[in-house]
């Protein structure tokens, strides 16, 4: 395809994507342009306002590097909302049980890389899964998502649960363990996510390991016969995708919340799938669809206040719409799916 | 006993009609992990056209129609655009779970639920009992065993998902086999959704198929793409959920019950163990077992 060919699509379906989008709005009986213009303020109004759209992007940009890995190594993490759950489980756990006890300069960086260890862990099982009995990621990493919902839920009533406080929040982790914001909402993760953004594409895109992560994501036969362990590539980068997921958790559990409050989530593994799989492995388009969606995330706040009758809900509707519209873009040459 | 059955028999029905509209699909060529999303979308126009019109019947014409035409979107996409089909069906399950809640809130003012649906708008169960729904489920299992194994159609399925090019030789478009089955497999999701909301259930509530779409798509890899292993993958998951529900609270040790979100985890943790032996022994059977071309990566 040439590419002025490929930019007319572009256009054409971005144009597509927006009318869809207006005729939803307007068949909820609201005027599109009122919501823009509330999305666009919300999330880019002011200083503020633009620091909470920051916050919102940093665990989406965790994520989507997350499931980005993976799927250079020819795997769907869809598991990485559970991944963060768990990663958001094991920091307050570690914060809880040993912040009171261990020197902070211990317990922080302990605390991080005992979350990143679970979240490998989580996400360890579906690459066992895979490997030993040869299920499908997909599968197991939606059915693994609901778990750890179901675990998180346990042990923020039962275990971890604050006797001081009637909603369903553990006990908050030591004031010594707090990561204040570093500006106004923004979390100190904002720019550590960033940095880990482009370290996971050097590495993809520069070194031996990534050229292998990519070559058994190409073809997985073919990179055996050359000599590549595939299958011990595929558990690696599912491995290190966990981990970076959890990561989300430990943002939220440290840098935000102190504490963990169930249903913390309103989906970031799931926009950050979607983030991952517009961008398709460039750098510059992950940046971009992160702020997007999490401009949306922010945006779709004052929805509930500045309109008639659409919702925060709105927010999901319009994500959804745009992977539909890129899911038209993902066409392959030869079988129908796979 | 008797109690067992009939919980098993209600909570397995969702399940054997979306696992058998995913092996449909799959068997023609086209992963489907939209099962989730269909249902949805079945469950939610099922609820509001039964509210709307009373009318239990037309609601549930209409349930299967909307899953149908959210099936023919995921067949769009992958069939005719050739989009990745898992890609699609992520999409398609974002579409219904975000649209749900957004015309919940404008049709019933509520982003959370519709209104409860009285009994004249369910679909009644005969003798106060069996819903029609559960009786139809094995009969629609045989239906499509039948189909499968022995008629034209169901051999078009089979070789529109294995060797598309030899139906295509033949003069049969393997893409309209494909369509049809996609659609077919919205229309079963569609009765699953329906099911929940105006028979089971008395009403919508926001995502209310809760992972079930996934658990089906589970029992129908453990029944190895055949109708009759759908059905029985489906039965051993519905087992599962019912002694979920009926052993709630049944104390373990001393007092003590099961925490209750171990026990709705359970069926998801089932489902992979059911899974993982599963697998095991397909890669040990001489030959390997039968996995559709479309999945077999």
């Amino acid at each position: 395809m040439t590419s002025v060919k490929k930019y007319q699509e572009s256009f054409f379906l971005t144009i597509g994507t927006l009318a869809v989008l207006s005729a939803i709005v307007l068949g909820i009986g609201d005027s599109p342009i009122s919501v823009a213009s509330v999305l666009l303020n919300s999330a880019f109004g002011s200083l503020e306002n633009f620091s909470y759209t920051l916050f919102y992007s940093t665990p989406i940009l965790l994520t989507a590097c997350s499931v980005r890995l993976a799927l250079a190594a020819g795997l769907f993490n869809i598991g990485a909302e559970g991944q963060m759950l768990i990663g958001a489980l094991a920091s307050v756990a570690f914060g809880l049980w040993f912040g009171p006890t261990l020197p902070v300069f211990v317990v922080i960086p302990s605390a991080i890389v005992f979350a990143m260890a679970a979240a490998a862990f989580w996400a360890g099982i579906a690459g066992w899964l895979r490997v030993r009995h040869g299920i499908h990621e997909v599968i197991s990493t939606i059915l693994l998502n609901f778990v750890a919902l179901a675990l998180v839920n346990w042990s923020v009533l039962e275990i971890f649960k604050n006797p001081e406080n009637q909603s369903l929040e553990t006990t908050w982790i030591a004031e010594g363990l707090r990561f204040g914001p570093l500006w106004k909402h923004a979390t100190v993760f904002a720019p550590l996510a960033i940095g880990l953004a482009v370290l996971v594409h050097a590495v993809l895109t520069t070194t031996w390991f990534g050229l292998r992560v990519r070559s058994t994501g190409h073809n997985p036969r073919a990179s055996e016969l050359a000599g590549i362990a595939a299958t011990k590539i595929r558990l690696k980068s599912l491995l290190i995708a966990g981990a970076i997921a959890g990561l989300a958790g430990v943002n939220e559990v440290f840098g935000h919340a102190y504490r963990l409050i169930d249903g913390f989530s309103p989906g970031y593994g799931f926009i950050g799938l979607s983030v991952a799989l517009i961008a398709r492995g460039s750098l510059p388009m992950l940046i971009a669809a992160t702020l997007l969606f999490g401009a949306l995330q922010k945006g779709a706040l004052d929805l509930d206040l500045e309109t008639e009758r659409v919702t925060r809900d709105l927010a999901a509707v319009i994500q959804a719409v745009i992977l539909l519209v890129l899911a038209l873009q993902t066409r392959k040459k030869g079988g129908a799916s796979s | 006993m008797t109690e067992f059955l009939f919980t098993v028999a209600s909570v397995s029905t969702p399940l054997v009609y979306a696992a058998l509209g995913g092996m449909l699909s799959e068997r023609a060529g086209v992963v489907n992990i939209a099962l989730e999303g269909l249902m949805l979308a079945g469950a939610f126009t099922a609820a509001t056209v039964a509210w709307a019109t009373k009318d239990p019947w037309l609601a549930f014409v209409a349930g299967v129609l909307a899953s149908s035409v959210f099936g023919a979107l995921h067949a769009l996409l992958t069939i005719t655009f050739r989009a990745h089909a898992i890609i699609s069906g992520l999409a398609v399950n974002a579409v219904v779970a975000g649209l749900t809640p957004v015309l919940c809130k404008t049709l019933f003012d509520s982003s959370t639920s519709s209104p409860m649906l009285e009994n004249a708008q369910r679909i009644t169960a005969l003798g106060g009992r069996v819903s029609p729904l559960v009786i139809c489920a094995p009969i629609v299992a045989l239906l499509l065993y039948v189909m499968h194994r022995w008629s034209r159609f169901g051999q078009y399925i089979r070789f529109a998902g294995e060797v598309p090019d030899a139906l295509d030789a033949q003069g049969i478009s393997s893409q309209k086999v494909r369509w049809l089955a996609v659609c077919l497999s919205g229309a079963l999701c569609g009765v699953a959704g329906a099911y929940l909301s105006i028979d089971h259930g008395a009403g919508f509530t926001r995502n209310m198929t809760a992972g079930r779409g996934y658990v089906a798509l589970a029992a129908v890899i453990v029944g190895r793409w055949t109708p009759q292993g759908a059905l029985a993958g489906a039965l051993i998951f519905g087992s599962i959920e019912a002694c979920q529900i009926l052993f709630q609270d049944i104390p373990l040790w001393g007092d003590r019950t099961l925490p209750v979100q171990w026990m709705q985890s359970l069926p998801f943790i089932a489902t992979l163990l059911v899974l993982a032996v599963v697998n095991r022994r397909a890669a040990k059977s001489p030959g390997g077992l039968f996995v559709p071309k479309a999945l077999s990566s």
